[in-house]
């Protein structure tokens, strides 16, 4: 008790040199929880901007078509498959599609599209496309009983082609059998999802005008999963893996995001990196400042350390007494960064930042266009890291003059001549 | 002696303090400073005496062979029975606390603490229970008359009263022998006077051995055995009031 009391009587003695110190803790604290909210949001929305739109959390294909993607490489979709998966646990919901790759066309004007059959009524149960229609609406739960099948498609497909909501559409595509399929359709909505590869060249239509197009039936390219915990994904596709080869689908590959995105994953994993030298930096950065203040403070006191010691404290009570001054140097610091920055990132989670100043309507990275706002994410990681971190610097920056203070002669000490 | 290096019964038929042809040699660079040149000195139980000589005599240096801050080069202490000239740095730390007040000149104080957390310091080191401590500190910190000054910090404090507190941290801790170096040095003349009076009071009521260092006339005035160094060697030592 002692010891807290000096060490904070301590502290105060000079309130210029301890409030800047610890002002330095506190500004980095809040800045390194800012930062990291910032990261996070913007992973967030990358890894969102990915998974949700297009890619899932998982995606099951055929080991052929995962090593090569041709539209021949079907499997059967059944329910039998559907129930597997859906069974395991952290399994949210699953959807099928077939892909066909070909052009799209309106009158003289074609473009090569994505030509995605999927199922209106499960598909929004997995991504968010349906979300996106900016014009028109989503496909409707089944096909239409007379006339062209729908189609909605990419708002950026939709300028090529000059096309909008009640036009026609041809769409001609690799059937199974190596032959040329094709279909009419009419143009239902128009989606605008911030994913480049669904907004610049989807089609998307019924399971059923897929089929047809493509002269296959009951089967599918992929089927993508939604999943409870998206940074798990590798083990739920274990698990999803390990039930289909129970159930004697074992030509099934089941791929968790990460592996089907790796440019996204490697981007994470970059950016781990980079956080680590941010740390590393701001720590060494305000270790200097916090060790310049408690060695100068120390170093003022060596005829006082020497009066006590000389008086019979113990040189391990004289460690700790330094050691606590830098420990409440950091608490205190820390604390009103973690208050700060919990509050700056905080507002920034809720209302997000506006970065439509800094970055132009249409830039995309990666095929995942930034929003004009990005919102942070604030967590307990987040929050303490930095704060445990920097308390942590505070305490190894007080060992040094702590050490030296052990090692004082008090005779020499007192006389001043240390 | 106990565990915890108090000394319960001093001595016997030896001397509180028995200084056994102590030499000490500093090494200042390249230069040898012979501080202590075969110094012989008894320090008998309740006695109130000052090393008494010029500046570099040798007084601090020897006082603090005594009071285990320091080593000798060569020669042997004894307090209370116990050698005390080959102990370690723990060994050493831990025999002040337990045995010895210390009253020195300057800096005496802890700034950030208040007088009567200063006079419980040693107290508190010794892991003495707060009730103890307070009934001690009180009663000696009103005895030197500093009773209402309990809270004032050291710079709050007269010269005097600081070394008042510095006297009571001392002689809290019930220390064998309390050494004092140049204790008045940094007070004028009233002050000094008061000290030692106050120091000549509770040598007489509470039985307690002071041994100063002083260059001070008034100092070696006042007590009852003056042992002169010079250049590091005992040239005189009398006691008086014993004709
Ligand atoms: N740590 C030291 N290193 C070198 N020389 C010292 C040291 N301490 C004392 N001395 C020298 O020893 C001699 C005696 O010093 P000291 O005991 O302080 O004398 P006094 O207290 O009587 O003035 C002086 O010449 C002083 O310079
Ligand atoms: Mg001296």
């Amino acid at each position: 008790m002692l010891s807290l009391r000096m060490a904070i009587r301590n502290l105060l003695r000079n309130r210029w040199r301890s409030g800047l110190a610890a002002g330095g803790i506190a500004v980095a604290t809040a800045m390194l929880i800012w930062n990291l909210g910032f990261i996070d949001g913007f992973l967030d929305m990358m890894v969102r901007g990915a998974t949700d739109v297009e890619t899932g959390h998982l995606q099951i294909q055929d080991e052929r078509y995962v090593e090569q993607p041709a539209t021949m490489d079907y499997f059967e979709w059944n329910d039998e498959v559907r129930q597997t998966v859906e069974a395991t646990p952290g399994v949210l919901a699953v959807t099928p599609r077939i892909r066909l790759f070909g052009l799209v066309g309106h009158e003289e004007r074609s473009h090569i599209g994505r030509i995605i059959g999927i199922d209106p009524v499960t598909e929004p149960q997995v991504t968010v496309m349906d979300r996106g229609i900016v014009d028109g609406r989503w496909l409707d739960e089944s096909m239409p009983e007379t006339g062209p099948a729908e189609v909605v498609i990419g708002i950026g497909l939709s300028r090529t082609l000059r096309v909008g909501v009640g036009d026609e559409l041809v769409v001609i595509a690799e059937a199974v059998d190596g032959s040329m399929g094709d279909g009419l359709l009419e143009i239902v909505g128009i989606v605008q999802t911030g994913n480049s590869r669904i907004d610049r060249q989807a089609a998307l239509l019924h399971m059923e005008e897929a089929e047809f197009i493509a002269a296959m039936e009951g089967a599918v390219h992929e089927a993508v999963v939604a999943i409870e915990d998206p940074p798990d994904a590798p083990d739920t596709a274990r698990a999803v893996q390990q039930r289909l080869n129970a159930a004697g689908y074992d030509h099934l590959r089941v791929r968790p995001w990460q592996e089907v995105e790796p440019a996204l994953h490697q981007m994470l994993l970059y950016t781990n990196t980079a956080n680590f030298v941010i740390f590393a930096i701001i720590f060494f950065i305000v270790a200097l400042g916090v060790l310049n203040a408690l060695r100068m403070s120390a170093r003022e006191r060596y005829r006082e350390f020497g009066v006590m010691m000389a008086v019979g404290m113990s040189r391990a009570k004289m460690f700790s007494l330094i050691v606590i001054e830098g420990f409440l140097l950091g608490v205190v610091g820390a604390a009103l960064g973690a208050g700060l920055g919990a509050a700056i990132t905080g507002y920034h989670s809720v209302r997000g930042l506006d970065l439509s100043g800094f970055v132009d309507g249409d830039a995309t990275y990666m095929g995942v266009s930034f929003a004009d706002r990005i919102h942070f994410v604030i967590s307990a990681e987040t929050l303490l890291l930095p704060t445990l971190g920097l308390v942590m610097v505070s305490v190894v920056c007080a060992l040094w003059p702590a050490l030296s203070a052990t090692r004082l002669v008090p005779r020499d000490a007192m006389s001043g001549r240390d | 002696m106990t565990d915890d290096m108090k000394i319960e019964d001093p001595a016997g038929d030896r001397a509180l303090i028995e200084v056994r042809d102590v030499h000490r040699i500093f090494h200042d660079g390249a230069v040898e400073v012979h501080a202590l040149r075969g110094v012989d000195l008894d320090v008998e139980a309740g006695e109130f005496s000052v090393l008494a000589g010029p500046s570099g005599s040798g007084k601090t240096t020897l006082l603090n062979v005594i009071g285990c801050l320091d080593r000798p080069t060569k020669g042997t202490v004894h307090i209370g029975g116990i050698e005390v000239s080959d102990f370690d740095r723990k060994k050493a730390a831990e025999f002040r606390l337990r045995n010895i007040g210390f009253v020195f000149q300057a800096y005496n104080l802890i700034p950030v603490l208040s007088a009567y957390e200063n006079a419980e310091f040693v107290m508190l080191l010794e892991g003495i229970d707060r009730e103890e401590r307070k009934k001690t500190v009180e009663g000696l910190l009103s005895e030197v008359g500093l009773e209402g000054m309990f809270d004032r910090r050291p710079h709050e404090l007269s010269g005097g009263q600081q070394q008042r507190v510095a006297v009571v941290r001392a002689l809290a801790g019930h220390p064998m022998v309390v050494l004092a170096d140049e204790p008045t040095a940094n007070l004028d003349s009233k002050a000094s006077e008061d000290l030692l009076d106050l120091m000549y009071g509770l040598n007489q009521e509470h039985d307690v051995t002071f041994l100063f260092s002083s260059h001070d006339p008034a100092v070696i005035e006042r007590c009852s055995r003056v042992i002169r160094l010079d250049s590091g060697e005992v040239v005189a030592d009398e006691r008086k009031g014993e004709e």
